[in-house]
Parts: C-alpha cells; sequence; structure tokens
C-alpha cells in the first residue's frame, strides 16, 4: 500500500522540516508493516480478504498518530480502547514494559465482540513512550449465534466473550491460560489461534521498529513528529472545514428488522458545521431494540468516520487531529448509543452503516452549497452488507465457520461529475478483497451458480450510482449447513441518491428449497436466475437465526446498488443507452425512470419519443401528491 | 563474435556490444514510438558505423542478439492492444470486471477504477462447469460455444481469452472450445487460462489470460517481422527476447506465451547488479537500484536471489505470471520540488519528464528538479552533462529554486537546493527501506549497487540514511537494464494448483502423486518448448503456507522421486522461514502444499567483464580541476576526476566528484572511493 500525501509539517512545531518528512514516512511503514504481518500471518478471509481489522501507533494517552487504510470504524475506536486499558489498568493491575492487552467489550470501546483488540505500551527509559495496536474481526467468539451474530439474541451476554482489558502477553512471555481460555470458548480454535499470534506479532514487530526509530533519531524527535503529525492533521482539517459553508443538514435513515420483530428503526443525523467545527446530532433517533439492532457508542463514532474519512480526509493523514473537531450527540439508550447490556453483536455493519449513511448525505449535501468543494459532492454507497454465516461439515469432514463476503464488492455513490463505481466497494473499507470462487468452493461445501453484477441496481440519476453483485449458490458435497442471515436495507432501501438521485437497491435474501438444481446442472440447464428454477421459493427476512440448508436448495442475495446523482431525466440519452447495451440498466427501467426511449430493433435511441417521453414524466410529477 | 543487447526504453533505445576486444561499448538513439523496430535498426546502424562496416557485415557478424522491447507494456499502458473477446464459464462473465474488489488507488475515494480490456458485451457465457475437484458437472454445450463466436467474430475481434471455472484442475473444456474455435474460425488468435496461468483463482488467471490475448497478436507481428528482417539483413546468430522474469526467452516461446514480456524493461538490472556485486564484493545480498528520470526501480536480491512476485499489477490490470520484484518510486533527476499549502518542502511524484524536462535544460520547464539541485549544490558540471551532450543553465536552475523553493522557505537557493536533495534521498530511501523491511531484512547487512543516470549522485547519502557500508557504482551504471540482458540465462517459470495437499505427517502423503505432477509439468513444458539437445536445468518448488492461512510462502523442493524424508526438510524449511518472516513458527500445525512451481534454465555464454590488475596509487593525474560543491550547509572546495580515465586501485577522497560519460559520482565528505577491478566505484564511509 502506498502512503496517503503525508504533510506532517505545522506552523506550530519546531521540528526540521526534513527529518519531520522522513520519520513521518517511517511512521506510516511501520504501522503499514503491522498491517501486513496480519494478513500474512492470519487464517482467516474476514482478515486476509475482507482487511476487516486495522492497526496504529499511538501517543501514550491514546491519542492516534496513524492508522492503516483498512476498516474506518477502528479510527476512532483504536483510541477509546486504548483508554479504556489506561483507565482500567491504572486502577488494578498495572501496566509494564513488555505487556500486551485484549479488549473486545464493545463497552469499553470495542465496535463489537469480534472485534477483538490486542494492545501494547512501548516502554523507553521506564516510561511509555508510545501504544501499539491492532484490532481484527475474529472468525468466532463464541457467541450463541455463528461468528457472534444471533437475531434473537436480547443481551449482550449471548453474544460471546467480553474480555475487558486483559494481560495477553505479560512482560514479553504470551499468558498460556488466557490464549487457552479464549480458544477455549470458540468454535474454530486453530484459526481463532492464529488471528491472536497475528496481532501479538504485529504488535511485536511495530514496537521493535519504533525502538530503533528512537535510537536513531533521539526519543524527543519522535515524540515531536508523533504530535506535529496530530496537529498537522487538526489543522488541516479545521482550514477544511473553515472552507466549507456554515449550516444545519438532516438526513434520516431506516433498519429494518430488529431479528425479533419485523419492525423499522429510524436513524436521524442533524449536523451541524460551524465555522472549524462538526456536530452529529442523533437526538431524534429510535430507542434501542432487543436482536440485532444497536449500536455502541463506539461504533456510532466508528460509522460516521467511513464518510469522514473519505469524504473530507482524502488527502489529510487520519489520526486524532480529524477527531478532534467533531462533536456527537447520541442519546443514550437508543439505536446509536445502546445501554448496557443490549445486545450489539451487528452494530459493525448494521446500524453503524446506518450512521455512515446519514452522515454521507448531510457532508455531502454541505459540500454541495460551497462553490469551492461543490465538486466532491456524492450519493451514498453500498448502504449496508448483506451477510451470511455458515457452518457445519465441508467436503473434508471438518468443522468449518464461512462468511460469505460478496458484499465486499460493494458499489459507489455517483459523484457530481460521473457515475458512480460499480461493485467499487465499501466506504468503509478502503483496500478489500473478495474471495476468489474457486478458492471458496475447494474450501466450503458449496457450488456458485453465479457472481455478477445487478442489472438496475444502480440509483438512477444524471449520474447513475455503481451497480452491485448477485450471486446464487447451493451445497455441492454436503448435506446440511446452518446459517445466520444478517442484513438491513431489504424493505427500506437505504443507499440514498442525493439533488435529485434516487436510491439504489435494496437488498434481497431469498431461498428455493428442494430445487432441480441438480438436474439442471446435469441436464446443461444453466440456473441463470431464481425464476429458472422450480423449487419452492421463500423470501427470506433481513435477518433469520438458525436457518438450515439442505442439498439442493439454492440461496440467493443481492446487495445494494450505489445512489444517483441528479435528476435521470437529466442523464445524457446515449449514456442510458450505452447501460442498457452492457446490461446495467434494462429497456423497461430506461423509459419508466430515464424518459428514455430505445429502439428494441437496433438499440439505437428513439431522440423524439424520448423528449415526449420525458416531458409526460415531468407533467405526472407536478400532479403528485406529496405522501408521508 | 559480437554480442548484441538492445533494451528499449522510454526515451532512449540502448545498445551495448559486447566484442571481446573493446569490451563493452554502448550507444543510445531516440525510441521510435510509433514503430519501435526504426530505432532499434537505427541503434545498429550506429553501431556499424562505428566499426566501420556496413550493416549485412555486421550483423554477420552477431553471434546473439537480445532484445528487450516495451511493445507488449506500451499496448497495456496507452490501451493499444487487439480487439479481444472472452468466452467464459456461464454465470462468471464479470470475473474480471470485479476484479475481488477495489484495488489500491489510495485513500480518495474519488480515483477512477480499472476498466476491464474486455468490454462487458464481449464477454459471453457458455453452458460448462467444473467442480473444485475438476470434476464434469455440467458438460460443455458446444453449441453455445459456437453462439458465442459467432457473436464476437460479427464484433470483430482479432484474439479470444478461454477461461473457465477451475480449469487448472481439468482443462478438457478449455481445450475443446478452444479446438472448435480454431476449426472453423482459423483467423483468430486464442490465449487458454489453463494454458497460460494453470493456477487456482479465477480473478488472477482470468485477468492474466485476458492480458496475454490483448497483447499477443502485437507481440507475435512484432517478434516475426523483426526477425524477418534481420534474417534478411544477414544475421545469422540467435535472437533472444527479455521476459519479466529476468530471463530471456526464444522468439518461438515468447509466441506461445506473449505475456511473458510485459513489464520486462527493468527487469535485466538486477542481474547486472548482482553480478557486479559478486564480482567486486563476493556478496550475493544486493540491494540494485536504478534511478532515471522519473522513477526509482528497487530490487532486494537476498541470498543471490533474484525474488520475482505473482502479486502485480500493469498499468491497472492484474498478472499473475512471476515477475522480476521490482518496487518503483515517482523519484528522480526529474523530481519536482514544491512547496505544499501548509509551507512543507516535497519533491515528486511528479516529474518534469524528458519534455520539458528541469529548468537547466531550458526546454521551456520553469519548475525546480533534483537536477536542478544537483547542478545548483556544484555536483553536476553544466558543460559536461551527458559527455556534453546537453548543455545545463544554471540561471534557470537558479530562479526555479529561488522563485519556487527558496522564498517560501526563507532560505538561500543554495540552502533550498540542498533541501530539494536531502527530501530526495530520503525519499529513495524510504522506498528502500520499505521494500527491505516489508520483506522481513536488514538493510545494513545488503551491498547497494546504484544504478541509472541519476543513481551515482544520490547513492553515498542514501547508503548513510540507511547505514549501508559498501556502495558500488558500475561502470555500465547508465546502462543497467541493457548488461543485464546480456547476461541473462534463458528461463522460463511454469506453475500449477492441481490439487491441496493438508501435511501432518508426511509419511501419509501420497508422494507418488507429487512426484507425477512435477514430471508431467517438466514433460509438458519441454514438449511447449520444443527443447531437444539442449542442456537444460529444472528447478522445482512448492509454494506453502499453514492449515487455513491465505498466504504462501515458495520453498525449493529437490529434483528426485519425492520421499517422506525430502518432504519433512522442505516442511523443515518453511518454519524457517516462517520464522524469518513473522518472528515465529507453528512446528505442530499441519502445512499446506498449494503451487507446485517448476523453472527450466539454459545458461548463456556471458560476457565477462575484463578484470584489470588492481594496482593501488593515488588519482592525482587523473583530476580535470576543481570547484565549489555544497555539503551539509557550506560549500567545500572539491576536486573533480575524469572517471573516463580512472583505473582499478585509483584511490578517491570525499568530497570529491567523478564525471562519468553518462552520469556523475558525488563523495560527499567523509566518503572515500576506489576504482575496482571492473572498472567501477567502491563507496564507502570513510
Amino acid at each position: 500500500m502506498k502512503a496517503p500525501d503525508l504533510e506532517p509539517v505545522s506552523s506550530k512545531t519546531k521540528i526540521d522540516p526534513v527529518t519531520l518528512e522522513v520519520l513521518s514516512h517511517r511512521l506510516w511503514q511501520i504501522n503499514d508493516e503491522m498491517g501486513i504481518t496480519l494478513t500474512k500471518v492470519s487464517g482467516s478471509p474476514v482478515c486476509t480478504e475482507s482487511k476487516d481489522f486495522n492497526t496504529g501507533l499511538f501517543l501514550p494517552d491514546g491519542s492516534l498518530v496513524i492508522v492503516g487504510a483498512y476498516v474506518t470504524h477502528f479510527v476512532a475506536t483504536l483510541p477509546f480502547i486504548i483508554r479504556s486499558t489506561l483507565e482500567s489498568c491504572s486502577r488494578g493491575a498495572g501496566i509494564f514494559e513488555d505487556d500486551m492487552f485484549i479488549i473486545n467489550d464493545p463497552y469499553l470501546g470495542a465496535v463489537h465482540p469480534s472485534d477483538v483488540a490486542i494492545v501494547s505500551p512501548v516502554y523507553y527509559q521506564g516510561e511509555i513512550f508510545a501504544w501499539t495496536g491492532t484490532a481484527m474481526h475474529v472468525l468466532d467468539i463464541g457467541a450463541v449465534g455463528l461468528g457472534g451474530m444471533h437475531p434473537r439474541i436480547t443481551e449482550v451476554f449471548g453474544e460471546g466473550l467480553r474480555f475487558p482489558p486483559t494481560r495477553i502477553v505479560e512482560q514479553g512471555r504470551l499468558r498460556q491460560d488466557i490464549f487457552d481460555l479464549f480458544l477455549n470458548n470458540v468454535r474454530v480454535p486453530p484459526l481463532v489461534g492464529l488471528d491472536l499470534k497475528a496481532q501479538i506479532a504485529g504488535n511485536n514487530v511495530a514496537k521493535s521498529r519504533i525502538l530503533d526509530l528512537i535510537e536513531r533519531y533521539g526519543a524527543d524527535t519522535v515524540k515531536g513528529v508523533m504530535q506535529a503529525m496530530i496537529d498537522h492533521s487538526e489543522e488541516k482539517m479545521r482550514r477544511r472545514l473553515g472552507e466549507l459553508p456554515d449550516g444545519v443538514w438532516t438526513h434520516t435513515d431506516y433498519h429494518d428488522h430488529d431479528g425479533l420483530e419485523d419492525k423499522v428503526y429510524k436513524i436521524v443525523c442533524t449536523m451541524t458545521k460551524s465555522q472549524d467545527a462538526l456536530t452529529f446530532d442523533f437526538t431524534g433517533t429510535d430507542r434501542e431494540g432487543p436482536g440485532l439492532i444497536n449500536a455502541n457508542f463506539a461504533s456510532t463514532w466508528a460509522g460516521l468516520q467511513a464518510s469522514v474519512c473519505s469524504l473530507l480526509c482524502y488527502d489529510i493523514l487520519w489520526n486524532q487531529g480529524i477527531l478532534k473537531p467533531i462533536q456527537v450527540i447520541a442519546p443514550e439508550g437508543t439505536v446509536v448509543n445502546c445501554s448496557f447490556p443490549a445486545p450489539c453483536g451487528f452494530s459493525s455493519i448494521g446500524t453503524s452503516f446506518a450512521v455512515t449513511n446519514v452522515a454521507t448525505i448531510n457532508i455531502s449535501k454541505m459540500l454541495g452549497t460551497s462553490p469551492k468543494h461543490r465538486q466532491e459532492a456524492m450519493a451514498g454507497w453500498a448502504g449496508s452488507y448483506p451477510a451470511i454465516v455458515f457452518a457445519g461439515l465441508n467436503q473434508y469432514h471438518h468443522f468449518f465457520v464461512a462468511y460469505v463476503m460478496d458484499p465486499t464488492s460493494g458499489s459507489g455513490g455517483a459523484r457530481s461529475y460521473k457515475d458512480g463505481v460499480d461493485t467499487g466497494g465499501l466506504l468503509q473499507t478502503p483496500f478489500p478483497s473478495v474471495h476468489n470462487v474457486e478458492t471458496f468452493e475447494s474450501t466450503y461445501p458449496v457450488l456458485y451458480l453465479f457472481r455478477r453484477e445487478l442489472c438496475d441496481s444502480g440509483g438512477p440519476g444524471k449520474y447513475r450510482g455503481g451497480v452491485s453483485v448477485e450471486i446464487m449458490f447451493t451445497l455441492h458435497d454436503a448435506e446440511a449447513v446452518k446459517a445466520v442471515v444478517a442484513g438491513m436495507g431489504a424493505e427500506a432501501c437505504q443507499t440514498s441518491g442525493i439533488f435529485g438521485g434516487q436510491p439504489g437497491s435494496s437488498i434481497r435474501y431469498l431461498l428455493v428449497r428442494a430445487s432441480n438444481v441438480g438436474e439442471m446442472l446435469k441436464q446443461s440447464e444453466f440456473a441463470g436466475s431464481v425464476g429458472a428454477l422450480e423449487g419452492r421459493l421463500e423470501v427470506l427476512a433481513p435477518k433469520v437465526a438458525d436457518l438450515l440448508i439442505g442439498n439442493g436448495d439454492v440461496l440467493y442475495l443481492n446487495t445494494p446498488g450505489g445512489g444517483g446523482y441528479g435528476d435521470p431525466l437529466e442523464r445524457d440519452p446515449l449514456l442510458v443507452r450505452h447501460d442498457v447495451e452492457q446490461g446495467y440498466v434494462g429497456m423497461s427501467t430506461a423509459e419508466r425512470i430515464y424518459g428514455v426511449v430505445i429502439d428494441p430493433e437496433n438499440g439505437e435511441v428513439l431522440w423524439d419519443e424520448t423528449e415526449h417521453r420525458r416531458a409526460r414524466i415531468r407533467a405526472e410529477r407536478l400532479q403528485m401528491k406529496r405522501v408521508l | 563474435m559480437f554480442k548484441l543487447a538492445i533494451d528499449v526504453g522510454g526515451t532512449h533505445t540502448d545498445a551495448l556490444v559486447f566484442d571481446g576486444n573493446q569490451g563493452l561499448l554502448e550507444f543510445k538513439t531516440d525510441t521510435t514510438p510509433q514503430d519501435l523496430r526504426i530505432g532499434v535498426f537505427k541503434a545498429c546502424e550506429k553501431i556499424a558505423e562505428h566499426y566501420g562496416v556496413s550493416l549485412k557485415e555486421l550483423l554477420e557478424r552477431i553471434e546473439s542478439i537480445i532484445h528487450a522491447t516495451t511493445v507488449s507494456t506500451n499496448a497495456v499502458i496507452q490501451r493499444k492492444g487487439a480487439p479481444v473477446g472472452m468466452i467464459t464459464t456461464a454465470g462468471f462473465a464479470d470475473v474480471v470486471e470485479l476484479r475481488r474488489g477495489r484495488r489500491d488507488t489510495g485513500l480518495n475515494v474519488r480515483v477512477e477504477f480499472p476498466r476491464p480490456l474486455v468490454p462487458r458485451y464481449l464477454r459471453l457465457e457458455v453452458k460448462e462447469r467444473m467442480s473444485h475437484e475438476g470434476k464434469i458437472v455440467t458438460a460443455l454445450d458446444e453449441e453455445s460455444v459456437r453462439k458465442a463466436m459467432e457473436k464476437l467474430d460479427r464484433e470483430k475481434i482479432q484474439s479470444l481469452a478461454v477461461a473457465f471455472l477451475h480449469s487448472h484442475l481439468n482443462p478438457v473444456h478449455e481445450k475443446k472450445a478452444a479446438a472448435i474455435i480454431a476449426q472453423e474460425w482459423p483467423d483468430v488468435e486464442i490465449s487458454l487460462s489453463c494454458d497460460v496461468l494453470p493456477q487456482i483463482g479465477e480473478f488472477e488467471r482470468f485477468s492474466t489470460t485476458v492480458l496475454d490475448a490483448y497483447v499477443a497478436p502485437l507481440v507475435r507481428s512484432y517478434l516475426i517481422s523483426l526477425d524477418e528482417r534481420l534474417r534478411s539483413d544477414g544475421f545469422k546468430g540467435r535472437l533472444l527476447i527479455a521476459q519479466s522474469n529476468g530471463g530471456v526467452a526464444t522468439p518461438e516461446a515468447v509466441a506461445q506465451r506473449p505475456i511473458w514480456t510485459i513489464g520486462s524493461g527493468p527487469c535485466g538490472g538486477p542481474v547486472s547488479a548482482l553480478y557486479y556485486a559478486r564480482s567486486v564484493l563476493n556478496t550475493r545480498n544486493v540491494i540494485a537500484t536504478d534511478a532515471g528520470g522519473t522513477s526509482f526501480d528497487v530490487t532486494l536480491i537476498a541470498n543471490g536471489e533474484i525474488g520475482t512476485t505473482t502479486d502485480d499489477w500493469v498499468a491497472d490490470q492484474r498478472i499473475a505470471i512471476p515477475m522480476t520484484r521490482i518496487h518503483s518510486v515517482g523519484a528522480g533527476g526529474g523530481s519536482i520540488g514544491w512547496i505544499d499549502s501548509l509551507g512543507v518542502l516535497r519533491v515528486g511524484p511528479q516529474s518534469a519528464g524528458a519534455s520539458p524536462g528541469p529548468a537547466c535544460y531550458a526546454k521551456g520547464g520553469e519548475e525546480p528538479t533534483l537536477t536542478d539541485a544537483a547542478l545548483l549544490l556544484g555536483y553536476v558540471n553544466p558543460d559536461y552533462f551527458l559527455s556534453g551532450e546537453r548543455r545545463l543553465e544554471v540561471t534557470r536552475a537558479t530562479k526555479a529554486i529561488e522563485q519556487r523553493i527558496a522564498k517560501p522557505l526563507r532560505k538561500s537557493a543554495v540552502e533550498a537546493a540542498e533541501a530539494i536533495f536531502r527530501v530526495s534521498v530520503a525519499n529513495m530511501s524510504s522506498a528502500i527501506r520499505e521494500k527491505v523491511t516489508r520483506e522481513g531484512y536488514d538493510a545494513r547487512e545488503f551491498c547497494l549497487v546504484a544504478g541509472g543516470g541519476a543513481g551515482p549522485l544520490v547513492a553515498a547519502p542514501i547508503a548513510q540514511e540507511l547505514a549501508i557500508r559498501d556502495v558500488l557504482v558500475p561502470n555500465v551504471a547508465s546502462c543497467m537494464a541493457a548488461f543485464g540482458w546480456l547476461r541473462s540465462d534463458i528461463q522460463y517459470d511454469f506453475s500449477h494448483s492441481m490439487m491441496i495437499i493438508t501435511v501432518a505427517d508426511p509419511a501419509q502423503v501420497d508422494l507418488e502423486k507429487i512426484t507425477r505432477l512435477y514430471e508431467e509439468m517438466e514433460s509438458d513444458a519441454v514438449r511447449m518448448l520444443k527443447l531437444q539437445k539442449e542442456r537444460f536445468d529444472i528447478y522445482r518448488s512448492v509454494e506453502m503456507r499453514y492449515d487455513g492461512q491465505f498466504r504462501e510462502s515458495e520453498i525449493p523442493m529437490p529434483r528426485k522421486r519425492l520421499t517422506a524424508r525430502d518432504l519433512a526438510s522442505v516442511i523443515q524449511s518453511f518454519h524457517k522461514r516462517h520464522v524469518e518472516l513473522y518472528t515465529f513458527s507453528m512446528p505442530d500445525r499441519p502445512v499446506e502444499l498449494i503451487n507446485y512451481r517448476i523453472k527450466i534454465v539454459m545458461e548463456t555464454s556471458k560476457p565477462k567483464l575484463e578484470k584489470r590488475p588492481v594496482k593501488t596509487q593515488p588519482a592525482k593525474n587523473m583530476v580535470k580541476g576543481s570547484r565549489n560543491c555544497f555539503f551539509l550547509g557550506r560549500f567545500h572546495k572539491t576536486t573533480i576526476y575524469d572517471g573516463n580515465k580512472l583505473k582499478p586501485g585509483h584511490k578517491i577522497a570525499g568530497p570529491a566528484i567523478v564525471e562519468l560519460a553518462a552520469t556523475t559520482l558525488v563523495l560527499p565528505p567523509g566518503f572515500k572511493s576506489t576504482v575496482d577491478k571492473l572498472n567501477g566505484f567502491h563507496v564507502q564511509r570513510r
């Protein structure tokens, strides 16, 4: 990975600019090396492929100095975690040289229990000089539900082991008892063991590199550089905010189904920009609920970072400096700041995604009002992550837990000047990769029938949202597997368009029970859609516990498309024609929503018909009544 | 007899002649982008002229021509390859579009994303399916192949990629489809994924296959016409083509796998660097660098192995064949110094390139570059740049640095020039450190070989920054790649991920199966390459990981009928490697064998540089003069040496400048250098 533009010289510091440039790059590399170690050692595709982890370096008080370009959630949560460690250990057991602490309690800073952090103080001459830290979504956490998610659990106690800051490495030696305690409680101990080892190795690497750096440049210089990096990001962030118009923007998103009941929860965010500060106020958001619906406070902070980092800080080093100008008001007891012991196993990809959605639209609306930054406004990116976790015996008769990571393909929101990127990933994670079908099939007992981009999934607009992905698979070499389905945005569309653009597609989980797929495969008939199959069709709720998938069953899933930008009636008809030709927009959508009529014979735009059609849609709009 | 290497670069086509008598002779002509062959023949004519013979006479005397061409790389970068179509498994036409999620485009979500080389409407699906064990789930529907091909034919494709799921395990469907198409559409060139990269992972395999199809027609026609023209002009020797794995190949082999040439350009450099370091210092741990006008290339050579990677991109396309592991950053002589919005000095990655070039070229460039800084600092002689071929204008350089850098930083022009120089050194050092630490090594244990026009300028300070003890500046520093190609072996890489074998106990493994796989790979390769009488060596290796891991390490495998004991020792090497890389190993954990690799090597006769007697002597008589050069905040009176006259054994103490034909060696105070036995420079701290 390349370093972003590091611009560490702040007018406040006295460090020589050249040293600063050299050392800030060096710190970036140290942190990067920590991330690379994680991906190389870990045995979990959630880490190695989806890159659901992050690493950071911190000041002694937990202020973030540098963080990797992996899942943006951890930009906000890692500092919380180090502060929890400082608080809890300074009261009790103490913090010593070469200790490492493991933490995953969502009420002490973790996003959800599956995100396990390991943090380590770096001592120099008897004092804490800095901290290193990693956090990673481990494959299993010993919860009632597979992978930590169970739609019907009503308390955090059912969501797996919860470690307060616990010494897993004591003065350089692994606490085998703690390590074993952890593995004794999870479903796939060898793989989770690798995840922990990976994190310990990563922290070790970073620590020794920092000590080398102190040796070479002196402690004061390194410390000064770390502080300067934070100051610099803050200065740049405040300057950027200062350039934007003051104002108040509000957006609302909806999270459907709490796992127990098909009920819609409202997430309201009012963003106030005043001079060089930004406040996100979630007053008006619905009360917390049972099941898979809540986000803890750390997760709400985390969800905001995806938008803040991507839309405002794409050229600013992510650290404490970008967090300082931000204030978050999240009333306790709501779905954006649930109270103990409410469950929050879904906060990583549930309500925190809704937080990203509202923040993205609010920030984009603000950008859209700025003459200087107008171009940077964009519609929402893939607004939810329809997860499936399944487990059972694989084709080699070993127990497995598997995550279907296709939703990581995501979809880009439309930009002010261009379409969103088709399957352009997620705002929440800049560098993920999705598993190959071949690797997946040779590891888990499934056969994919297709994985492809989904026609009409991109939100219509003058610029179209990026299309999303659809997949369908059946079991192969297995009798049955048990699955958990955990998504949102099946009934309420979550990826908003902006400035007249329409939302991207909703998600969908379909199951065809006892289908004829085996027969079709043998007969060379392509099972190219759910409709091509015979069997009993079930439309699944976005959250299902203990779903049993049997031999001959076929599961379909589509992920959300990106939002559109601007009125689809203003889209260049030739672009619509191109989309139809490529199979990204259907003929009927072209006519119904874009008002573009295409000759079915030769695929050309019928210009007169298009003009009439567009005029008629405009006239119809004037007749529409506003329905609340 | 002559040996000739012709290396086509972005600006120059370098021809390096080895004639046995005069040793190495370097000729440069302009690269001719519209048809690279023109530049190649111009270079040959220039050589003929030098020897006072006709082109025919020259070509008749040449024993071999080694040619590194950018024809395929340029086609990809400029998207000027053949119109290409794709036939794939039903349900998977979007594999190359989905690209496994986003790629490394930086943190800016607004950056554009790669577009596949085959648009969606030319990626057609056929009914067929293999299982992950390579068993047929759905038999190939031959009619759907014909139907797809009819459409592609109407769209006038010239080249076709055929890529089916799991075809690396069972290629029958791909082969059958290819047979049908070859029979009925004989004009279409076909690339099969089971041939190009028989490895698990459809995105990487499909993308690499599409690239192969994309460049194939161009590469083939280029090679045929080049070969024909050379032959008709009298050439009777052997033509060899440079590959991205650092080896060379026969034109026949390249015609079968045109993709082997993509990105081959700089891959000769590390070969030269290793040769130099071994000959002069007898070391096999080398950091090979090449600093040109716009980029700085770093290759780490540990224990004599020039590493390759299969995890690379060319332009914005994923390529998974083994390529020399070169790390490239935007830093070089043309890198522009600038002040960012908060008053920080930065250098690069933008470069002034060859046009307009640095401000001192006086070709309209107004931005201050590293070359301008080196000029102000007194390191570069304005009257002897490229042996005087280009005069540099100090006033222009001064003006650019003063206005753009010195004023905002409140420094004098020369101080600002030194700041540009230091930041450039820091950037290049970072690039090296990043590369070295990522691979788990300590830079201090390596020798630095500095190549490229700008390399010798910055070599000593980089070594200081990284605490590297020995620096070598070869006398062919400015044409490192071409020299490397002269010394490259013919080398072919093949891989196969036929099966994943999990090993808990080596005694329980079907060793015969592994032995058989290697033997089959070898006989297939020998057949494809039509190897008969030639002598060649074959090396085997395996990529392995701990059960459940997703990243592999490559471990050598003995070339024999495998025994449990052999396998146990391979596994031991893997544990050891894991410790080297990640600080720990897990000896109790089962390991997995994933990819099986063979490398076929045929040694070529290599020109040796004449080792001259080393006579320790001061270099007083080789002094051209002296001038004031700026080091560490002040001017020092600095001796200038004529590099062309220095002989092995000559000793020089810094501060000193050695002016060579196409580059300048800078020795700051505190450094010394000895001319080594190959007439290059061995630089060390005093």
